[in-house]
């Protein structure tokens, strides 16, 4: 098995190549974020749940770059709508679980249905496409003063009760109660888009990736499956949206801004492209590089994006390459040279 | 013989060019046949046409009877038709074994399942198996395939063609770019799925050793057209072909 074929695989190999190390470091992730309220203030917990939001936004976004072979400049469009949605649910129905769920499905019509006029083109022209529609719905939440409040936005969305009639109620007023279901819905989509990836579907979509014309014939009809991966991006999106009117209170236009969407891009090359975990570790990046540079200076996009440009120039695969190549290899051999013959 | 491809009248022209001019043929089961000709003599664009790569200007094409002339490639391949490309055409940051995998789950109708782990369907496995086995490639399953040789990517290339068990299975220029070595290796591949998966197979191919090796027939093409059409020894000796297409050259080849 050849060196390069193992980094290149990301972690779906892990379990073959590197045996329970990620397991293990991932459990105890899992637990840590569970801890987390105890250990630290609001104000880590409120940046956790944007690392976990964006997570879940960069994931969708990748299974189009990374696994479709899709560039997507209009994901915050999606995003947006899953937003409004939830924000217009909740002011109507003060219940968590109708508002997020109206969002995801909300974003979920708006990709089919953009969707179905993007996925008929490639490379530049779906860039610019997607970017398009992205803006056409920043344009809308803008105008539309009526629906979405306009430039004002929405305000005073209350951070509603998870209620299941007749089984349970929690109160969400508290940021700590929030944060644990944040957490546990974006745990849950992200184990759900990595049985995705790992699917026989996601590694069709590789196929696609990899040679559009040679995947024609094995019998696949490639506008199809693009427009269930662009649905699905979309879905993941919409559930990022869904989860900001809670934690903020408000959504405003520029949620859907093309400036938005870029941000699951700088995540996804942050972290790795052609690997499952790229994202998140991205995310977690582009969160404390930002909250460290704002600290010096307003104009923190430039030197996030002079940050980007410098990882990605030396480290083409993402720093979740580091772990791959050097950290994971030399914990297995320290684990090896210590363990009794 | 059971007619499994036809042509009527079928037409391709790029701007002024005419790259294939109203091509009349039909292509039997079990008959390994070889399309060859110079240059722009028209061969891949008529492959191009008969498995729907490229929109046709007119004509009409059949497929064991059924008029399939406007069906899009997957469905084309859905009823029977394959083929490999002039150009390498694999997944090159998949596995060997994960390239096999593709068109296999696609045959048993199983790409679109969203949840399943890729390990839980035997009968793929077993598939994916038994092919890579076949074409030799078993050992190199778990290796990527763009790190592969030429000649092993060439094969793998004809691996994805046959997975999809097609019963008719086009190959541009399946030997081209190798060493002798590997040449033999694949002409014994085809010889041998022809016989054994009663896959029938039509090449584009320039290597005159391996045409007149291989082929039950040959169809000579030029400026679009076909100008012969028969068996090895007939093109040969046909004259048209001597003196249109391959000249005095053939002639120290052949004879």
């Amino acid at each position: 098995m050849g060196k390069s074929m193992i980094e290149r695989k990301g972690i779906s190999l892990f379990g073959r190549a590197y045996g329970k190390i990620p397991t293990v470091l991932l459990l105890a992730l899992i637990v840590f974020l569970f801890l987390l309220p105890h250990l630290v203030g609001k104000y880590v917990m409120y940046m956790t749940m944007h690392i976990l939001i964006l997570s879940v936004f960069s994931l969708g976004f990748n299974l189009l770059l990374g696994y479709t072979g899709l560039l997507s400049f209009g994901q915050a469009g999606f995003y947006a709508c899953g937003a409004y949605g939830c924000a217009k649910i909740l002011l109507v129905i003060p219940s968590l679980l109708p508002g997020i769920i109206c969002g995801i499905l909300f974003a979920g019509v708006f990709a089919l249905i953009l969707g179905f006029l993007c996925i008929r083109h490639t490379r530049i022209y779906f860039a610019m496409l997607t970017l398009c529609f992205g803006m056409m719905i920043y344009s809308l939440a803008w105008k539309w003063r009526t629906m979405t409040g306009g430039d004002d936005g929405l305000i005073g969305i209350p951070r509603a009760p998870l209620e299941i009639p007749g089984i349970l109620s929690i109160d969400m007023s508290g940021m700590g109660n929030y944060y644990y279901f944040v957490l546990i819905v974006c745990l849950l989509a992200i184990m759900l888009l990595y049985r995705i990836v790992n699917s026989p579907f996601g590694l069709t979509l590789q196929g696609i990736r990899d040679s559009e014309s040679r995947i024609a014939f094995t019998g696949i009809s490639v506008k199809n499956y693009r427009l269930i991966a662009f649905t699905i991006a979309g879905l993941y999106a919409g559930l990022a949206g869904a989860l900001i009117p809670p934690l903020e209170n408000t959504v405003t236009p520029p949620l859907a801004h093309w400036t938005h969407s870029a941000e699951p891009v700088m995540a996804t090359l942050l972290g790795g492209i052609y690997t499952f975990s790229g994202p998140i570790a991205g995310a977690f990046l582009f969160y404390v590089i930002k909250d460290i540079i704002v600290r010096f200076t307003e104009y923190w996009l430039i030197w996030l994006g002079a940050i980007v440009l410098a990882l990605v120039m030396g480290l083409p695969g993402g720093v979740v390459s580091i772990f791959q190549r050097r950290l994971i290899p030399w914990i297995r051999l320290q684990f090896a040279k210590g363990s009794p013959r | 013989m059971t007619e499994l491809l036809r042509t009527e009248d079928l037409s391709k022209a790029f701007g002024h060019f005419i790259a294939v001019d109203s091509v009349t043929i039909n292509f039997t089961m079990d008959t390994l046949t070889s399309i060859i000709g110079p240059n722009g003599a028209g061969k891949t664009t008529l492959i191009n046409l008969l498995t729907g790569s490229l929109p046709m200007d007119s004509g009409r094409i059949f497929f064991k009877g059924e008029e399939i002339t406007k069906i899009p490639t997957n469905e084309r391949v859905k009823r029977g038709i394959g083929r490999s490309f002039q150009i390498m055409n694999i997944f090159p940051m998949l596995t060997v074994f994960q390239n096999v995998q593709i068109p296999v789950l696609s045959l048993l109708n199983k790409s679109l399942k969203f949840f399943s782990r890729l390990d839980a369907h035997r009968e793929v496995i077993n598939e994916v198996e038994r092919i890579s086995k076949e074409v030799g490639l078993w050992d190199k399953r778990e290796v990527l395939a763009g790190e592969l040789s030429h000649g092993d990517q060439r094969l793998l290339e004809m691996s994805i063609a046959i997975a999809s068990q097609p019963e008719l299975c086009f190959l541009d220029e399946p030997t081209s770019g190798m060493n002798p070595r590997e040449r033999v290796k694949i002409l014994e591949n085809i010889r041998r799925l022809s016989k054994e998966r009663r896959t029938t197979f039509i090449i584009v191919e320039h290597d005159m050793d391996v045409v007149f090796s291989l082929s039950d027939r040959i169809v000579v093409m030029h400026r679009g057209g076909i100008i012969a059409d028969g068996k090895p020894d007939e093109i040969k000796e046909n004259q048209n072909v001597k003196e249109v297409y391959l000249g005095e050259e053939l002639e120290e080849e052949i004879i």
